[in-house]
């Protein structure tokens, strides 16, 4: 029984440790055959979690959902139900107060960055943060990087390539952080106005991370062991010709995927558009179906921890 | 002068008779005397009157499967501190266990305990359970007889299963002639030696030798073939898997004297809650996993499982304080087991009508005690609880001796009030003295 997490928050990426990460993943592999169903599980009995998301996200609310569900505890969310006391203008802080209330945890997600916290500090009930707009994902982060160990059974000594949009996409950003606890090389490949924000490249270079910026996807494909693809959000532009030059620049066929090193591990966050030819879903280096899986045990894992149960 | 109690305006539950109504029950002289609403007594008489407004009234509650411990183990527990434990339970009368040192294979240790339960001012009526064997070796039968003429009510190896099919052959023939059940401790010994918890995806995570089902299982089904064979009353305590209910279910159905018995935490944990670190959910048989939990609450429920028994096993907290393989198994139960019962009814799973019925009335005919029921003319023996009272488990207010619960910290729901045993307040909650 681990007590560090008790009571506390998820609110960053930045706030784990590389013993925090271990730890986690440890449990987080206990709780896979229960989230396979193969196992039965009423660890969180009694509990209740409430998913609180102001903006709609099926697969994250459902993921927080099923975790909490596979660990016998309960839910209740806002969906199918407008969101009568914010629709007459109750604050965050005071929504999240009331709710505490009610449920023994809460995920939030919120389009605002620094909703997550706010939240947290409303009440004395651990607050996961289910995404803050173009702020912190932190379990996708963790979910990402459990997925990464265990397809490829390690993380220290690979080589990671991400791609996409560097620039806004939050997954990008944090996965990034968490992987500067392991020993890795991180390639960055993306057009010129999507580059990975200095802040980032900063923080990078301070933890000693080696890492490369790159505009080209076949650039040293042969020699990544695994390949993080992003969706290019149309809706983080504000001028739609700059969109529409870069939207299709990166494509993964199976034909680039057969010039990639033997074994490379192809992951996205998804909903992936046209970035994944649906050909690619058939190699056993699909992993993106897999990642969103592995959400469900870490999830669980969070849950169990931050309850005071793992 | 004769001693008058009345108790008003409760919710009068008597599921043998299928009496459910608020009302009041007049006691006099130790016996329900009246049980009508609106009864009034002159002020002037020498008298007790509860007010039992928003209370439950039912026959106290009866443990047949308790570990008392004396003599031998009064560290643990005594007969006076189990009986007073008892009836902070809302249990008015306890079976115990043969396992205490001597054994109670003599009519000298039965003749002590009853004499020991005199002296502690009956607080809960205590039932000595007599030893199948001498010594509890599963060897030489007892001299049943002269025990059952001294008191013995049952006779049971618990703890040390009887592993001899001709001696327990002999157990339930020799119980059959004397009209007593013969309680088994189901296990297997070659299958259950050295294990500690569950066999299960658990005790491989925990690295703790596992106790497999089959261990329950196989003596339950020897047990059942032998009580078929002689005609004799086989009750197997403590049911704690799925194949041993589908078996008494099975037995039942083909005309076998079987019965059996649940404990709380069998339906109310299972192996998950199992931790190295807390050896108060390290008891014999252990927990299991929640498929048979499931198993149990449907025995509970369709009526395969004819009683509640705590098997309140009180350890010292220095011999449970020795790491999970070494402790010993058991915890105490006598404390917390009606929120327990409580919570399967707020659950849906039984009605309050078959809780108590299972807490009392079913329990006390299994050992064939004319007990259990509010009738007038009665003993008075009685629990008057709040169904609604939340309260935190603290084993500091354990009337036990014994502190190894493993629902420390639980807030649970249900709480007793009174308990009233041959018409005397013998427990009486904190929060009722006025």
């Amino acid at each position: 029984m681990s007590i560090k997490f008790h009571s506390k928050d998820i609110i960053s990426a930045k706030q784990f440790t590389r013993e925090d990460l271990d730890m986690i993943f440890e449990i987080a592999a206990r709780m896979e055959p229960i989230a396979r169903g193969d196992e039965e599980s009423r660890l969180l009995r009694s509990k209740y979690l409430a998913t609180l998301f102001f903006e709609s996200s099926t697969r994250t609310r459902f993921s927080f959902e099923i975790a909490m569900l596979r660990l016998g505890g309960q839910i209740i969310n806002t969906s199918h139900v407008a969101f009568s006391s914010i629709t007459k203008g109750e604050s965050l802080h005071d929504t999240v107060k009331v709710v505490g209330n009610f449920v023994d945890i809460i995920a939030i997600r919120h389009p605002l960055v620094g909703s997550a916290l706010t939240a947290a500090k409303a009440t004395e009930r651990p607050v996961i943060n289910a995404g803050d707009g173009p702020g912190e994902h932190p379990t996708q982060a963790l979910l990402d990087l459990f997925t990464i160990l265990k397809e490829k059974k390690r993380i220290d000594g690979l080589k990671i390539a991400m791609a996409g949009d560097l620039k806004f996409g939050r997954t990008i950003h944090s996965l990034a952080q968490l992987l500067a606890h392991f020993d890795v090389e991180l390639v960055f490949i993306s057009p010129e106005i999507l580059r990975a924000p200095e802040g980032l490249l900063a923080h990078l270079r301070e933890k000693g991370v080696s890492f490369r910026e790159t505009k080209d996807i076949e650039d040293g494909i042969c020699d990544f062991d695994v390949l993080y693809d992003t969706r290019i959000q149309e809706e983080r532009f504000t001028d739609l010709k700059e969109f529409e030059k870069v939207k299709n620049c990166y494509t993964i066929t199976k034909e680039l995927v057969g010039r990639g090193k033997e074994g490379i591990c192809i992951m996205h966050p998804l909903p992936r558009l046209q970035e994944i030819s649906v050909e690619v879903d058939d190699l056993p280096n699909a992993a993106y179906f897999r990642q969103t899986f592995y959400g469900v045990p870490i999830r669980m894992a969070l849950l169990a921890l931050l309850l005071g149960k793992a | 002068m004769s001693a008058i109690l009345l108790i008003k305006n409760g919710r009068i539950l008597d599921p043998a008779s299928g009496f459910d109504q608020t009302s009041d029950i007049l006691i006099k002289d130790g016996r329900i005397v009246e049980i009508r609403d609106g009864i009034e007594i002159p002020t002037e008489l020498q008298s007790e009157s509860i007010d039992a407004r928003g209370l439950i009234v039912v026959p106290g509650f009866i443990d047949i499967h308790t570990h008392l411990r004396e003599p031998g183990f009064e560290h643990k527990e005594t007969i006076a501190t189990g009986a007073e434990a008892a009836a902070a339970g809302g249990f008015t009368s306890i079976a115990c266990m043969a396992n205490t040192r001597p054994v109670n294979d003599s009519t000298e240790i039965t003749g002590l305990i009853l004499r020991k339960a005199r002296e502690a001012g009956l607080l809960a009526r205590v039932y000595p359970i007599a030893a199948i064997t001498i010594g509890l070796q599963g060897k030489t039968l007892s001299p049943m007889k002269a025990l059952k003429d001294a008191g013995a009510v049952a006779f049971s190896d618990d703890g040390s299963p009887v592993s001899d099919d001709s001696i327990m052959e002999l157990a339930l023939e020799a119980g059959k002639r004397l009209g007593v059940p013969i309680i088994s401790h189901c296990e297997t010994r070659e299958l259950a030696h050295g294990g500690v918890m569950n066999e299960g995806p658990f005790s491989r995570r925990l690295g703790l030798k596992g106790i497999p089902n089959e261990s329950e299982d196989r003596m339950a089904e020897r047990d059942i073939r032998l009580a078929g064979k002689t005609g004799g009353h086989v009750h197997i305590a403590h049911v704690s898997t799925a194949g041993t209910v589908q078996l008494v279910r099975d037995a039942k159905r083909a005309g076998i004297k079987v019965t059996c018995e649940a404990a709380p935490h069998h339906f109310t944990l299972s192996d998950e809650d199992v931790s190295r670190d807390n050896p108060n959910t390290k008891m014999n048989p252990p927990l299991r996993s929640w498929r048979d939990v499931d198993a149990v609450l449907e025995g509970l429920a369709d009526g395969t499982i004819d009683a509640i028994a705590t098997d309140h096993a009180p350890h010292s907290q220095e011999e449970k304080a020795r790491g999970f393989e070494e402790a010993p198994f058991g915890i105490v139960g006598l404390e917390t087991a009606l929120p327990l019962v409580l919570s399967l009814v707020r659950d849906k799973v039984i009605s309050l009508n078959r809780a108590i019925s299972l807490m009392a009335f079913l329990p006390a005919k299994i050992m064939g005690l004319d007990k259990g029921r509010l009738r007038v003319g009665d003993e008075a023996d009685l629990a008057v609880f709040d169904p609604e009272r939340e309260w935190t488990v603290d084993p500091a207010s354990f009337k036990s001796k014994g502190k190894n619960t493993p629902f420390v910290g639980w807030k649970v729901k249900g709480k007793v009030c009174f308990t009233i045993a041959g018409g005397k307040i013998v427990y009486r909650e904190r929060a009722q003295i006025k």
